[in-house]
């Protein structure tokens, strides 16, 4: 008898809570894709003031790069409208926005499109239009230990040269006593030491492609700039340096161990150690390239019933009133605000008394050049704006990598890197 | 791909027993209390073995759609060009007839840059890993047999190993442990170097020490040695595996049979050759097919150690060519079955032996 009661309790608790939730019913829900990264996982916390504001439900769904590129892709390029709102990166933007996967986003008077950063909105554009609205954005640049460079009586400036970044990485290099001179990402991947490569590369004059899309990784400027990168790496570096990128090597340097770092802006924001100094990055008579250009951007996919729920969301997480609303929340403040996406956060004189970093960052996104150009004929820096690029970077990297490791000559990997790139492309049907 | 060693054992099992005799065995038909009509029917039919062929009908079949469906789309993207997204032949980007291309995908997958090197590597690294884990896991079962004191927190300690997720267990191994700078090892070898580097000072040692070279820490992600450190986080986490089913069969071993040996003056070492390895054979073979039939389509470790530097194997390859050539991916996927069928086949006669004895 009880249990009967329980369940007649039950069913009716039940049907209330069903009527609830359908009186209800007119709030929409968002499922939103995200990378996770320090900012965005903020972000969970700063927009329940937008699910108490607008009552609209957010989903997050929080994923580890790799394998968020994985999801959003094949649920993307299906159709199969899982998300509202995904989070896409510079390499994605244009294509799928050239594609037809992502809606154009267009934006109210308020949200002041002409704020944000000319070199973002470029790389986030197809033709002109804006398919993806950025969050935060990153360029390169390199991070020194003042103290260690004064005290070996070296300096390093702005758009150095390569030898003196490597005169200066040998001067503080005291393996002895844990520094090493340079930590440089060299884990495989397009996104990780690819990345980083590929703007040395850029330095030397080098590129991916010529005009024809075949690959020209055999060439004297790729040679040169990869047998730099090895010899810096490989006698003033860590041990291990092929398994290192972002997070491996900002835990050596806020350990103390590194000299001088050249990596991405944002971390800048993360380094613990004292008397770090920024300078823009070097280059072999090349600057154009020689620093890269990413955005972490949020877009949404065609396959969404909700696009306008999901852009009003979007217009309000990349305005500047969400940048004040992290930087006024009591959790957070100006340090953690998302930088690199809007010209007013650089002018905001909170925001750069919190960030020391903030002209060099500034500095090297205005650099960054993306567009296509003689040398380089196609979109992007660190990556090449075409579908098979994660592949052919991923290949090559590995090549690299083996180069690093000492189990190739530069010569070899790079071989063998071009013809994987080589067979890659002409599957694709470029030729 | 390599999954589907489960449903084809389960399929050989169906077809291989003597259904009549053995499922129904335990029930006389006198206890089952039905009418004769029925009766004679029921026992008709165990004896065509039709009965219980019908009631195990709807499991084969779900065994089947659930191995057919994604084997024949496999084998249908593997035929035709299909990629995710493609800014000059946009006609690729949807499955279909007209994208037809025969073997053109296979061909592509067999130059293709790693492949022979994947398909070596996946039976390196599943053969090491057998190796060392049967080795190891019948060493520590044969020790922790007896009796001793905390044998019960030895065991558990034993078997935590295996109970640590895959992509957990490389993470704490290649950045806690086998780190050349912050791990384990890094502070080993700095350790090391500084006391080597104190004895030096010594008056008569000193001279010794000073012939000793500065000991380099050796880094896991390299080309050359990625596949030792997976090779050992693996064999870390599945030896807890086979201690665990080889310490549960040696506690059915005929101690009387030991006891005799022991008197007639055999050896504790020929009477672990000549009774324990013989009664072990058959929880062997089932822990080499077990973790055969994992360790054929490892991952994570791979993914996390090196990014696939100078180690991977075939579902590893699957998953770069799946950035975006779907009929490559399926290909290599087709070659993935092909290979995972052979071994299968080895170890279904394996077991099949072992089990008939």
């Amino acid at each position: 008898m009880k249990s009967l009661m329980n369940t007649a309790l039950g069913l009716t608790l039940g049907v209330a809570g069903a009527s609830v939730a359908f009186a209800d019913g007119h709030a929409p829900e968002l499922t939103i894709a995200i990378v996770n990264n320090g900012h965005m996982i903020n972000m969970q916390t700063v927009a329940e003031a937008y699910t108490a504001e607008t009552g609209v439900k957010l989903n997050w769904v929080s994923l580890e790069e790799g394998v968020l590129r994985e999801q959003v892709t094949s649920d993307t390029a299906t159709g199969g409208g899982q998300y509202d709102i995904i989070n896409i990166g510079m390499q994605e933007a244009p294509i799928w926005g050239a594609a037809g996967w992502i809606e154009p986003l267009v934006f109210g008077e308020a949200y002041d499109v002409d704020d944000l950063m000319p070199a973002m909105r470029d790389g986030l554009s197809a033709d002109g239009t804006l398919y993806a609205a950025p969050f935060y954005g990153e360029s390169s640049m390199v991070m020194y230990r003042k103290d260690l460079t004064d005290a070996a009586g070296v300096t390093i400036a702005d758009n150095d040269s390569w030898e003196n970044i490597t005169a200066a990485a040998a001067a503080m290099h005291d393996p002895d006593n844990g520094v090493y001179g340079a930590c440089l990402r060299g884990k495989p991947g397009w996104g990780d030491g690819m990345a980083f490569v590929t703007t040395v590369a850029n330095s030397f004059g080098a590129a991916w492609f010529d005009a024809d899309m075949r690959p020209t990784l055999d060439t004297p400027e790729w040679n040169a700039a990869v047998t730099m990168y090895v010899n810096l790496l490989n006698n003033y570096g860590p041990p291990g340096s092929e398994g290192n990128s972002f997070n491996e090597i900002l835990a050596l340097y806020n350990e103390g161990k590194c000299g001088l770092w050249i990596d991405a802006t944002i971390a800048a924001s993360f380094l613990e150690v004292d008397g770090v100094a920024y300078a823009q990055s070097p280059n072999a008579g090349n600057p154009v390239g020689a620093n890269w250009l990413w955005a972490w951007a949020m877009a949404v996919p065609t396959g969404t019933d909700n696009t306008e729920e999901a852009i009003a969301f979007i217009e309000w997480a990349t305005s500047k009133a969400y940048i004040e609303a992290v930087g006024n929340h009591p959790d957070f403040g100006w340090g953690s605000v998302p930088t690199g996406t809007r010209t007013s956060t650089y002018e905001n004189a909170d925001f750069l008394a919190a960030a020391p970093f903030a002209a060099a960052e500034l500095a090297a996104i205005n650099s960054a050049a993306p567009g296509a150009t003689d040398l380089k004929p196609y979109v992007g820096v660190q990556f090449v704006a075409i579908p098979e690029f994660p592949e052919v970077g991923t290949a090559v990297s590995q090549e690299i990598a083996a180069a690093l490791s000492g189990a190739k000559s530069v010569e070899d990997a790079l071989a063998a890197g071009q013809a994987a790139a080589d067979a890659i492309m002409s599957e694709a049907g470029y030729y | 791909m390599i999954g589907s060693i489960f449903p084809k054992l389960f399929l050989y099992v169906w077809l291989e027993q003597d259904a009549g005799s053995s499922m129904f065995a335990e029930f006389p038909p006198a206890t089952l209390n039905l009418n004769a009509t029925l009766l004679r029917k029921v026992t008709r039919a165990m004896s065509d073995r039709t009965l219980p062929r019908i009631l195990q009908t709807p499991a084969v079949i779900l065994l089947l759609v659930w191995m057919l469906v994604p084997l024949s789309m496999t084998l249908y993207f593997s035929f035709i060009r299909y990629v995710l997204n493609s800014n000059i032949r946009p006609e690729w980007t949807t499955p279909s007839l007209s994208n037809w291309r025969g073997f053109g995908n296979y061909g592509y997958v067999l130059d293709a840059k790693d492949f022979w090197f994947a398909m070596q590597n996946s039976v390196i690294i599943v053969t090491s890993i057998l190796l060392i884990t049967v080795v190891l896991g019948l060493g520590i079962a044969v020790l922790i047999n007896r009796k001793f004191p905390g044998r019960g927190i030895v065991r558990v300690l034993l078997i935590s190993p295996f109970f640590v997720m895959p992509a957990v267990n490389a993470v704490l191994w290649i950045n806690m442990i086998l780190d050349p700078v912050l791990g384990l090892q890094g502070l080993a070898v700095g350790g090391l170097n500084s006391l080597i580097d104190g004895l030096r000072d010594f008056p008569v040692l000193g001279y010794f020490f000073n012939l000793w070279p500065v000991i380099e820490p050796i880094s896991f992600r390299a080309t050359q040695t990625s596949s030792i450190a997976v090779i050992m986080m693996v064999a870390w986490q599945w030896t807890p595996f086979a201690v665990l089913i080889f310490m549960t069969s040696l506690q059915s071993e005929d101690e009387s049979q030991k006891e005799a040996a022991t008197l007639d003056g055999a050896s504790p070492w020929s009477q672990f050759i000549n009774l324990t390895i013989p009664h072990l054979g058959r929880p062997i073979a089932i822990v080499i097919m077990i973790q055969s039939i994992f360790h054929l389509s490892l991952y994570a470790e791979i993914e996390i150690v090196s990014r696939g530097n100078g180690n991977k194997n075939l579902p590893y390859l699957i998953g770069e060519f799946a950035n975006n050539n779907i009929g490559a991916a399926s290909a290599t996927g087709i070659f993935a079955v092909i290979l995972a069928n052979i071994i299968a086949i080895f170890l279904l006669r394996m077991v099949g032996k072992t089990l008939m004895d």
